[in-house]
């Protein structure tokens, strides 16, 4: 059983973030130990002790394992629009998390869904003290520890009834729980960065600033999102663990309507680890400039009214994202999913709907012959470019493999996975990872860094001409490929070509909506570049939602195209109604001075 | 439904730390950036079909500060500074307009045709001016869209088709300064160990499940540019203390009690020695309410103290007489045609007076210069000598009031409706405390009652004025007694909700006390939270009804604090 905890404290959401940050400090400082971070394990540890040893309910079994996590947490939001502020928020505050389960590794408190009614008692809990307070902290993981404890023995104690009353289909027992772990002690210190808000505040001004220019865009922000953070992890096997969690998003996002009436809008997201890890001022801007220059040259692009079914060339993060969405979204991902036990035949049905196909294709085939996937969390950069999904320990303390093989030439081999063990991956793989949203910090299991290759990997000139080969054999007069912008980013806007099949031009087209683009996809013999590119991103909770803005930090080393066949493509509607407006854009037009007149 | 509550749901969450508000001078270049997009606007929007007739912006500039702390730690520390537009737009005219009211629509006509978005706090023109441009744009298409339709429809002819849908009034014009340098200054470290101390005293029993106090300052600068010509600029800066604790109950149910400090500036809280002094009250009062009787339903005589008549008077009879709700075929109407009639013995006097900013030493938060449609604040007589003379009135004219008088009030991001401010009860036969115990003992013998209530704290209340629910209301005491015939001291009760029905209630008032008191609230209703107070005497009612308040069980944890030795198990 777990609880996540936050209260009220939580910004609230700004949902379009943007990036930018520079000359900020060093990444990573390292340094030794802390007082705050001693004095929090102290907490930690003398709570769960005092717990584990001593909480006993006389009608519910005694716990066995006990594992908090705190997170010491400052969020800083800036978003700007046109040169000016719009919101400057900067929070600190403690996360936390407990988990306790009652039983043992074998059958416990977890992995059972009951249809029996619930107990409504109020148990109090106590908020974690924003400042370093020993007594504050061991408050709240007190009462948190003893409500998750009368949860989990009930449960528990629910699941044993059903067990003997051989109400749960007995192949289900077969696997256990919770699968033991070694005991890890590792300590990786971080220092804060000295960077301030108002530092940061002046380079998002400025950034947002150059929309100034463009009297097209009718709508435009510039947004920063800092989530620092550092991890405390303890569990009563053993297991101590201090790590930093920090993400960095900024997005730059504008609107701009076209005659007839359409909004067309772009995004650039920048996901890093640090402020100091962005790009500088001067190349976002240069990005924000190509981003305006390709809306404005898709206002006069011609709109897509056709039906599209045959191949598609993808380039660039597009194809990453498509990957990514394929291979790690959705209930059939290449991650181990444990279906709980259920106590009534309607919450059977609605799990049985809801699990991973691919847990029943380890060692068959999931997609082409030539693919091989692999995960290698360790991995800090790749081409000088730094990778947002490395991590050298997860959420539950457990050390992940170097490299670990998922695919290997088209043939599933294993998923990822934490210590709650599913029937085909029966112990963790160090894959439990944080995420990050805007209520505080998650766990999940999830991807870090993910290798894709190809055995037979082409030019992208050779990728091009097959494309067009592809299309002239289903008797096409054009084929079609999606492709991102050449800026910056980690999440970039892409756009619609039709490509003649005949001369090869490529024609940029807007209102294209894709139809059928799944994993099925990655079956039809696709082709795949030989270069390769890096896609940082923030896979989203659960793998549904992708905003760029929260989620698991994960990164894709992939090939920069790829070539899908079987892909069916139609045009978007029309607006019914005029959204033009009626008056011009009054920016750039104003006669009022900008300086303040207290007077 | 509308309610008051003496604790407020924030709708914005902080951020920042810091000791003074920065941002919050140097603003109001942002009137003329207002004014040019507002003047170009209404130019060319007004010279369209169907045409603009008015348009106002409306900003609301709030900085807000809070500190939280709970059981002697610090658990919340925020600061943030935000600017919230709201953008109304009339197309038509002012007797028939896009806010026509339909039926069916539960008077949320004009909640539908406001648009609202945040705004740069910082006054550069081209961003704040792209933003008014959108939305204007948005709310003109909105507005005309449902302009066309109105007239397109065969409207049932009433009562209302002569009244006019926005009542036609002078434009105004105020400015208060920017806030001063000391206005913005709050002593962090001394309210810190201020909130850890009173939070602290609460840590001694096991029983007692939480204790949790927070500082909120808001400061709120209102700007208001309407196409009549009116320019509104007007702050409002309040800060306050609330403390929320809960003790459980020898049954397991879980007892709130909660205490709240308001002000105007922060130096006028009370001194840290009388809350230190209060809440050790407060301390020993939580632990008597544990072994309480959970009361049964009664019904039968009560005296209500002042700040329970105040929220009494507030939800029975301040929504009832709030105008626009008299001609919208949704409401219960309950006092639409008693103008000129009693309604309450003839020794009671109710206003509502949102020009009055101080009462006996008390700063009143629902106070303002203009309400939130740019007409000056004006002090309304809605009761004199128990006979009913008026109705709190926004720009919504009704059959009997074409004007408003000041009181078109709502939170950003919603349109002003008709809505109460300082509510004042007064009587000019008061009785004393003794006097009104002794009318309460004699009219339980006379129902052959053994006890009376008398409710003495409440944390707020609720009603329903419309046609398509009971028209009850409901307050929430946190301390209530029963005050026996036979001379037995009077009993503290726990587990009771005060319930009714207006006009039974209202004829059942038989007398108010000579002392006065505040309560200060936020009220809630269709057109957002805002600030309220009451003031007014205790009252003796013939009967009351109780109903059974809804119980938490709860259960003590079974360790004991880690950091405390408990004087119970």
């Amino acid at each position: 059983m777990s609880y996540f905890n936050r209260y009220k404290n939580i910004y609230y959401a700004c949902r379009i973030v943007l990036f930018v940050i520079i000359l900020l400090t060093p990444a990573i400082n390292l340094s030794a130990q802390s007082a705050s971070d001693s004095m929090i394990m102290n907490a930690m540890r003398d709570e769960l002790y005092r717990n584990l040893n001593n909480l006993d309910a006389n009608e519910l079994e005694k716990p066995f394992f006990i594992a908090y996590t705190i997170a010491n947490a400052r969020q800083i939001q800036i978003i700007a629009s046109l040169g000016a502020l719009v919101r400057s928020n900067e929070l600190s505050y403690k996360d936390w998390n407990v988990r306790l389960m009652v039983g043992d590794y074998e059958i416990n408190d977890e992995n059972f869904s009951s249809s029996q009614p619930e107990e409504t008692m109020f148990r109090p809990s106590i908020e974690m003290p924003v400042v370093d307070d020993y007594l504050g902290i061991r408050r709240s993981l007190w009462l948190t520890t003893n409500n998750v404890y009368y949860s989990a023995g009930q449960t528990y104690k629910n699941k044993i009834a059903q067990i003997e009353h051989k109400q749960l289909d007995e192949s289900d027992l077969e696997i256990a729980d919770f699968s033991y772990a070694p005991t890890v002690k590792k300590y990786i210190y971080y220092q804060t960065p000295g960077y301030t808000k108002e530092m940061l505040e002046k380079k998002i001004k400025s950034i947002s600033g150059i929309m100034k220019d463009f009297s097209e865009i009718v709508s435009s922000t510039v947004a920063l999102s800092i989530f620092e953070s550092t991890v405390y992890f303890i569990n009563s096997e053993g297991t101590e663990v201090q790590f930093p969690f920090n993400i960095t998003t900024l997005t730059v996002f504008a609107e701009t309507l076209t005659d007839d009436s359409e909004k067309l809008n772009k995004n650039i997201t920048y996901t890093v680890q640090l402020p100091g890890n962005l790009p500088s001022d001067d190349s976002v801007k240069t990005d924000i400039h190509k981003m305006i220059e390709n809306l404005l040259a898709l206002r006069n692009a011609e709109r897509f009214d056709d039906n599209y079914y045959g191949p598609v060339l993808i380039a660039g993060e597009v194809a990453a994202e498509t990957l990514e969405k394929f291979l790690f979204s959705g209930s059939d991902a290449l991650i181990a999913s444990r279906e709980n036990l259920q106590s009534s035949s309607q919450m059977n049905m609605y799990y049985e709907n809801n699990t991973n196909a691919f847990q029943a294709r380890i060692n068959k085939p999931i997609i082409s012959k030539d693919i091989t996937i692999t995960a290698e969390p360790f991995l800090k950069s790749y081409r000088n470019i730094p990778l947002i999904g490395a991590f050298e320990i997860d959420a539950e303390g457990v050390i992940p493999q170097e490299q670990m093989i998922l695919v290997e030439n088209g043939i599933l081999k294993t998923l990822l996975n934490g210590r709650t063990p599913s029937r085909q991956v029966p112990e963790s793989n160090g894959h439990m990872r944080l995420t990050y949203s805007l209520n505080g910090l998650n766990k999940q299991v999830g991807p870090g860094v993910i290798r894709i290759e190809t055995s037979h990997p082409v030019s992208y000139e050779d990728l091009k001409k097959q494309l067009l080969v592809h299309a002239r054999e289903e008797g096409l007069d054009y084929a079609m490929a999606i492709k991102s912008l050449d800026v910056g980013g980690s999440d970039k806007p892409f756009n619609f070509y039709r490509i003649d099949v005949v001369t090869g031009e490529e024609k940029l087209i807007r209102s294209v909506r894709l139809k059928n683009l799944t994993m099925q996809s990655l079956r039809y013999d696709p082709l795949f570049t030989d270069s390769t590119l890096v896609h940082n991103t923030l896979l989203p909770q659960n793998g549904f939602g992708k905003n760029g803005l929260t989620g698991i930090p994960s990164s894709f080393i992939v090939p920069y195209a790829m070539l899908l066949n079987n892909v069916e493509m139609e045009g978007t509607r029309k607006p019914l109604t005029s959204m033009l407006p009626i008056l011009e854009n009054p920016v750039g037009k104003s006669t009022v001075s900008s300086l303040p007149e207290n007077q | 439904m509308r309610s008051i509550l003496k604790y407020r749901f924030y709708l914005v969450t902080v951020i920042f730390l810091g000791l003074t508000f920065p941002g919050l001078k140097a603003k109001d270049s942002l009137v003329n950036i207002l004014k040019e997009e507002l003047d170009r606007e209404v130019k060319e929007l007004s010279a369209q079909n169907p045409p603009l007739y008015y348009l106002d912006y409306r900003v609301d500039d709030i900085s807000s500060y809070n500190l939280r702390a709970s059981f002697g730690s610090l658990v919340g520390k925020s600061n943030s500074h935000n600017r919230f537009l709201t953008v109304m737009v009339r197309v038509g005219d002012y007797s028939f307009d896009n806010t026509h009211e339909l039926q069916g629509n539960f008077s949320m006509s004009e909640q539908m045709e406001v648009l609202a978005s945040s705004l740069p706090f910082e006054n550069e023109p081209d961003a704040i001016k792209q933003i008014l441009w959108r939305l204007s744009d948005q709310a003109y298409k909105n507005a005309s869209s449902k302009y066309t339709a109105l007239q397109n429809m065969n409207l049932p002819s009433s009562d209302n088709d002569n009244i006019g849908d926005f009542s036609k009034e002078e434009p105004s014009a105020y400015y208060d300064p920017p806030f001063s340098e000391q206005e913005l200054a709050i002593n962090e470290d001394e309210w810190s160990k201020r909130l850890q101390e009173y939070t602290s005293i609460f840590g001694n029993d096991s029983l007692i499940f939480d204790s949790e106090a927070s500082l909120n300052v808001i400061m709120q600068r209102n700007y208001l540019l309407t196409s009549e010509g009116t320019c509104i600029v007007q702050n409002l800066k309040y800060c306050q203390l609330q403390f929320v604790s809960s003790i459980r109950h020898i049954s397991g149910v879980v007892l709130p009690v909660q205490k709240s400090y308001t002000a105007f500036q922060i130096s006028d809280l009370p001194s840290h020695e009388t809350m230190l002094k209060d809440f050790h009250q407060l301390y020993n009062k939580l632990l008597t309410m544990n072994q309480t009787v959970i009361a049964e339903p009664y019904a039968g005589p009560a005296i209500l103290s002042p700040e329970a008549t105040g929220v009494f008077f507030h939800e029975i009879f301040g929504h009832r007489v709030e105008g626009h709700r008299l001609e919208s075929l949704d409401d219960g109407q309950t006092f639409k045609d008693k103008l000129g009639n009693d309604v309450l013995p003839e020794e009671f006097q109710v206003y509502s007076d949102p020009t009055l900013r101080v009462w006996n030493s008390q700063d009143l938060i629902g106070a303002y210069h203009y309400d939130d449609q740019g007409i000056n604040s004006q002090r309304v007589i809605l009761v004199k000598d128990g006979i009913l003379q008026g109705f709190l009135m926004s720009r919504r004219p009704t059959q009997e009031f074409i004007h408003s008088n000041g009181h078109g009030r709502a939170q950003p991001g919603y349109a002003p409706v008709s809505r109460q401010s300082n509510l004042i009860i007064e009587s000019s036969k008061p009785y004393s405390d003794d006097e009104l115990r002794k009318m309460l003992i004699k009219e339980c013998k006379k129902q052959k009652k053994e006890y009376g209530y008398y409710f003495k704290e409440v944390t707020g209340g609720l009603t329903f004025t419309d046609r398509y629910n009971a028209n009850v209301f409901n307050i929430d005491p946190i301390e209530v007694y029963r005050v026996y015939v036979d001379g037995r001291s009077d009993e503290l009760v726990s587990g009771v909700e005060l319930i009714g029905t207006p006009l039974t209630m209202f004829s059942n008032i038989i007398a108010a006390g000579e002392n006065k008191e505040v309560f200060t609230g936020f009220c809630g209703a269709e057109s957002g939270h805002i600030p309220v107070t009451t003031i007014a005497p205790a009252v003796l009612v013939r009967k009351i009804e109780t109903q059974k308040a809804p119980e938490y069980d709860s259960q003590l944890p079974l360790l004991p604090n880690p950091d405390r030795s408990f004087n119970r198990k």
